[in-house]
């Protein structure tokens, strides 16, 4: 009996650390889908601004597709585009497997919390990484949900728009350090920036995959033991 | 914009999560090893992105103070204290400029 409690004590704790490490990450998906509601509801309205943060769930697809209707683009682009800005997803699926419990069904329910913030928190450490995806990913769902539906109802938020367009890049950088572990890993960070630049300035129509591209680049040489 | 093209951009989306995780291929060593090294480097990658606004414009100086002081925080691998240097960046940029 004692050994159980101490056990349930132990997981409670654990599930505490992770909320704590994850309410940063959330607060700024927060942020963020208040600014998508508020812009989403004014192209196409109230149900399906929700429908979308439901069932989309996807910062990234979700305001290119604010771009994309804004600029008149039609289905077939809209499509496209969500193929394109998803391919991180396939990289990011493919980092966390080996992480993740083995059943189809467990599988498919982590594959819901897949996404960029919920894998590097994850990844911080690998021992705890199944949890993290879990417990980071329902919390970052729901700040997306809460966020949307209160951008909807508070109207036009144009002030949060500057300090979103900065927390999201901060959040990377932040989420980069946790991910980090090697001695040439800041070599690599220092290659990755600069070839992220060039590309971005030389290649712009690469667009979304530029940090595909860069990522799978400089990660592939190997050290030399 | 209608509920059916929102339902075909969400399977594309979830599609896209769930392919790699419900692969039943298995990962050489060597592969994996490879793969263990992209995180960091893609996270830095779309930091970097943000460095630039829309089409080829340079990002607000709020957001590249933002990004400046937070690179700073990076040996203290630390999320929270990542995010409280940018929004400081930020703070200060929007004050002084």
């Amino acid at each position: 009996m004692q050994t159980h409690l101490r056990r349930w004590a132990s997981v409670q704790r654990g599930a505490a650390r992770t909320v704590l490490l994850s309410l940063p990450v959330a607060a700024a998906i927060f942020v963020f889908g208040t600014i998508f509601g508020s812009l989403s509801e004014s192209l196409i309205g109230p149900e399906l601004t929700v429908a979308a943060s439901l069932l989309i769930w996807s910062g990234v697809v979700q305001f290119s597709l604010v771009g994309l209707i804004m600029a008149g683009a039609g289905p077939t682009a809209l499509l496209l585009t969500t193929l394109v800005v998803n391919m991180r997803n396939l990289l990011l699926g493919t980092i966390i497997r080996p992480l993740v419990p083995r059943g189809p069904l467990q599988r498919a329910l982590r594959a819901w919390f897949l996404i960029d913030e919920t894998v590097g928190l994850a990844l911080a450490d690998k021992q705890t990484a199944d949890r993290t995806l879990l417990v980071s990913g329902a919390l970052c769902y729901l700040s997306w949900i809460a966020g949307t539906v209160i951008g909807m109802l508070s109207g036009s938020l144009a002030e949060l728009r500057g300090v979103a367009e900065a927390v999201f890049p901060v959040l990377f950088v932040g989420l980069a350090a946790l991910s980090a572990s090697g001695q040439d890993a800041w070599l690599r960070i220092g290659a990755a920036i600069t070839l992220t630049i060039l590309a971005r300035l030389l290649l712009p129509g690469l667009g979304g995959l530029i940090p595909v591209v860069v990522a799978l680049l400089v990660a592939y040489p190997e050290k030399r033991s | 914009m209608s509920l059916m093209l929102i339902v075909a951009i969400a399977a594309l989306t979830y599609a896209s999560r769930a392919l790699p995780i419900l692969s039943p291929l298995p990962l050489s060593e060597r592969l994996q090893e490879h793969m263990n090294r992209v995180p960091p480097l893609l996270f830095i990658s779309l930091a970097a992105m943000s460095l630039f606004g829309d089409g080829s414009q340079i990002a607000p100086p709020t957001t590249l103070a933002a990004i400046a002081v937070a690179l700073c925080t990076m040996p203290f691998r630390s999320l929270l204290i990542t995010l409280i240097g940018g929004l400081s960046g930020y703070a200060l940029a929007s004050w002084f400029l």
